[in-house]
């Protein structure tokens, strides 16, 4: 009994919680989709549970604490009530299938094209300005996509090759459209912010006004940089020779092509700020605008509205698959106590609750380098929830806000998300990039370019942890009247 | 998880951008299930341009002062069952989102041998286990004839729950057929290898079909048990070891049938 007492530091279900979390990792390292990793994990232990653990769990007490699980077959007859209350009856998630649909029929509107076209023309006389030009389009389609890996495509297969014929520094060029494509995941509509907003029941109209101001300060951050960067270094960023004059009609051309994007983030947006419709209405209300962009570019026929359809259907699909799983999953990992486990960890890591929050937002950035954002906001929020709400933090809601610490830390995991997807050397957003890259940019280029923006999203998040009203008063503004 | 970019090809904005039918890839290597699980998507996928106008009337009819309750219900039906619908389609086009680090540089083998292992031995169980808690979920529904929770919302709740496990029957079918695709890879398919190939699954769906004509046994034969004690009758026990026999058989039957057939070749 030597060996025995090596382990009983934990509880047997404190070392079960560890090896659950030890085995799907090991799944997900083989390859096996998240979703089937997740449910494949809970059945595992479910057997193990009522078949070896439970039937013998007077013998197991005598050498080590243990909680009996009380799994049963019976009591998988929960699992069916809270799959239907988790995850077919969420008016909340009514949004996310919308929010993709007006994603790809944006997409497929040419407004992204366009806007390229006609930014390219004004700000190619701008030292800077195709960086900036890059820039502004990831602002304005962040609307458009919450899967970073499609923005960063986009945005590097429509900018880097102006980039390179006007000689930008291969650094400099590739570093913009990073960090540009990841700002989607933040600036609403976001997907990610509807997941965010169920796992930890807040409002999803506060979750998007409080994201808006932090993804613009992010935004004015970048732009800043480029501006600086280009009069600094002017040989990063030459200007063309043979520029076209910045006549009324370029002007014109550039403000038609951004006015309809905007427009329909106004639509969004306004609709949500103005309370004239739910953040989940807001979702169809963007949808059909999406779809009249398209129509009025004449780009909407059967096919592209047929694939349009069944791209989203897709789309939902593995997102869903997520959810199902993971409600499954926390199912039984807290049958296991599993989720106190985890808060005792979490909570009892620092005295001070800055620094628990500090402690989480580093774990976020770890997963970060290995998960994408579905899965760490539908495993990891809703196990961190009780952990943060227990903590004392002054965070002001101006009596507004309900739980404004929570939605405060909802905005500061999603900056650390962004930043940890940019973080050289394994950043979802690089791979993405380099993936899409001409001949002759290497992964190098890229992690010297990412670099500065990596420190300014590091700037970002710490004036948001700093001064948390950033993300509380726009809400607040909101829905005060 | 996004599309792969194949190097060689164009990368153009409008490459980039095109859209296409997830349910067209790899056409000519899908089965009967897997064209069922495509077609039922086909046609779900019409749910979301009419949730859009769901969500649309709604939000300009309040407007003008008539709200309607039962749209409000409509939208997280039409949503609730369109997501179903979605994850079984996304187990036939084999979108589930996987961590493809190491994943990648996999030999097609070794793919396969992964493939027919999650879906398998981790997912198949998981529907096997959602499609039998859900029906009995849904009859208790019916019986209730479960309604809204608002007066004027939409009534008939059950049909909501009831479509549930035949969704689900549906993601077993498609996870089947995708299983079966992989299996093709590495081994002979034949009624052993599948067994094999979903031995949990197997196993769960053997169990489950004994512990039901059990069921009915007792409570046909015995005219005075309640129902609810039936399944503390003894005999349940012995179910599972019943059913793992059952399938021993039916897998030595298998093996036979494999041997002849190899004789005859």
């Amino acid at each position: 009994m030597q060996l025995l007492s090596l382990i009983d530091f934990l509880t047997l279900n404190e070392w079960f919680v560890l090896i659950i979390f030890l085995t799907f990792i090991a799944m997900l390292f083989r390859g096996i989709p998240v979703a089937y990793a997740l449910v494949g994990v809970s059945l595992i232990f479910i057997v193990l549970a009522i078949f070896v653990l439970d039937p013998n769990k007077t013998g197991i007490r005598e050498y080590i604490e243990y909680d009996d699980t009380r799994i049963s077959y019976k009591k998988m007859g929960a699992a069916a009530g809270r799959f239907f209350g988790g995850v077919i009856k969420n008016p909340v998630l009514v949004a996310l299938p919308m929010f993709i649909f007006m994603g790809l029929m944006l997409d497929q509107s040419g407004v992204a094209q366009r806007m390229m076209r006609s930014m390219q023309v004004l700000f190619g006389a701008l030292r800077g300005g195709l960086a900036l030009s890059v820039m502004l389009i990831g602002i304005i389609l962040a609307a458009s996509t919450g899967v970073i890996g499609a923005s960063v495509v986009l945005l590097g297969v429509m900018g880097l090759p102006a980039m390179m014929e006007q000689n930008y520094s291969k650094s400099i060029a590739t570093g913009t459209i990073a960090a540009s494509g990841t700002l989607g995941i933040l600036i609403p509509p976001s997907i990610m912010l509807v997941i965010m907003s169920d796992q930890l029941s807040i409002s999803l109209g506060d979750l998007f006004m409080g994201a808006l101001f932090p993804g613009l300060l992010l935004g004015a951050l970048y732009i800043t940089f480029i501006v600086i960067y280009g009069v600094l270094r002017p040989s990063a960023m030459p200007v063309p020779e043979n520029r076209e004059p910045v006549t009324g009609k370029v002007i014109a051309e550039v403000a038609l092509s951004v006015m309809p994007p905007m427009a329909l983030i106004l639509v969004v947006l306004g609709s949500i700020f103005f309370g004239f419709a739910t953040p989940t209405e807001a979702s169809g209300l963007g949808a059909l605008g999406a779809m009249v962009l398209a129509i009025l570019n004449r780009k909407l026929t059967y096919t592209v509205f047929r694939d349009v359809m069944r791209q989203t259907l897709n789309t939902s699909g593995y997102i869903v698959g997520i959810f199902i799983a993971a409600n499954f999953f926390a199912y039984v990992l807290r049958l296991y106590g599993g989720d106190e486990t985890i808060k005792h960890m979490i909570a009892g890591s620092f005295d001070n609750p800055y620094m628990i929050v500090i402690f989480i937002l580093f774990i976020v950035f770890l997963l970060g380098f290995l998960l994408d954002w579905i899965e760490i906001t539908l495993i990891i929020m809703p196990l961190v929830l009780p952990v943060v709400l227990g903590l004392d933090l002054a965070v002001d809601g101006f009596g507004v806000v309900d739980d404004p610490q929570i939605v405060w830390f909802a905005i500061l995991v999603a900056v650390t998300l962004q930043t940890s997807f940019l973080t050289p050397p394994v950043g979802f957003a690089l791979f993405y990039l380099k993936g899409v890259c001409p001949p002759g940019v290497t992964l190098g280029h890229i992690y010297k370019g990412v670099i500065p923006f990596v420190l300014l999203q590091l700037f970002g998040l710490f004036i948001v942890f700093e001064f948390p009203w950033l993300v509380t008063w726009l809400p607040a503004v909101a829905y005060a009247n | 998880m996004t599309q792969k970019t194949d190097p060689q090809e164009e990368l153009t904005v409008d490459a980039v951008l095109a859209i296409s039918d997830p349910g067209e890839v790899d056409r000519d290597q899908h089965g009967v299930f897997d064209r069922l699980m495509i077609n039922v998507g086909n046609v779900v996928a019409w749910a979301f341009p009419l949730l859009m106008l769901a969500i649309v009337s709604q939000v300009v009819l309040r407007g003008n002062g008539f709200n309607q309750a039962w749209l409000d219900d409509a939208q997280w039906w039409i949503y609730g069952f369109a997501m179903l619908t979605a994850f079984g389609y996304a187990i036939t086009t084999s979108s589930h989102v996987r961590v493809d680090i190491f994943h990648e540089h996999y030999t097609p083998e070794k793919k396969a041998r992964i493939e027919v292992f999650a879906l398998g031995w981790l997912l198949m169980p998981f529907l096997g286990i959602m499609f039998d808690t859900l029906f009995h979920y849904a009859i208790a529904s019916i019986v209730a004839g479960e309604g809204s929770d608002s007066p004027n919302g939409l009534h008939r709740l059950y049909l909501l729950k009831a479509s549930l496990p035949l969704l689900f029957g549906v993601c077993i079918l498609a996870a089947y057929a995708v299983m079966i695709r992989n299996l093709r890879v590495i081994k002979p398919v034949n009624l052993c290898t599948v067994i094999v190939g979903m031995l949990p699954m197997a196993i769960f769906v053997a169990w489950r079909i004994v512990v039901y004509v059990m069921y009915w046994f007792v409570y046909l034969t015995n005219a005075d048990i309640k129902p609810r004690r039936i399944l503390r009758e003894p005999m349940f026990e012995y179910a599972l070891w019943v059913a793992i026999v059952l399938l021993a058989v039916l897998y030595l039957v298998g093996f036979i049938r494999n041997r002849s057939v190899q004789a005859k070749g």
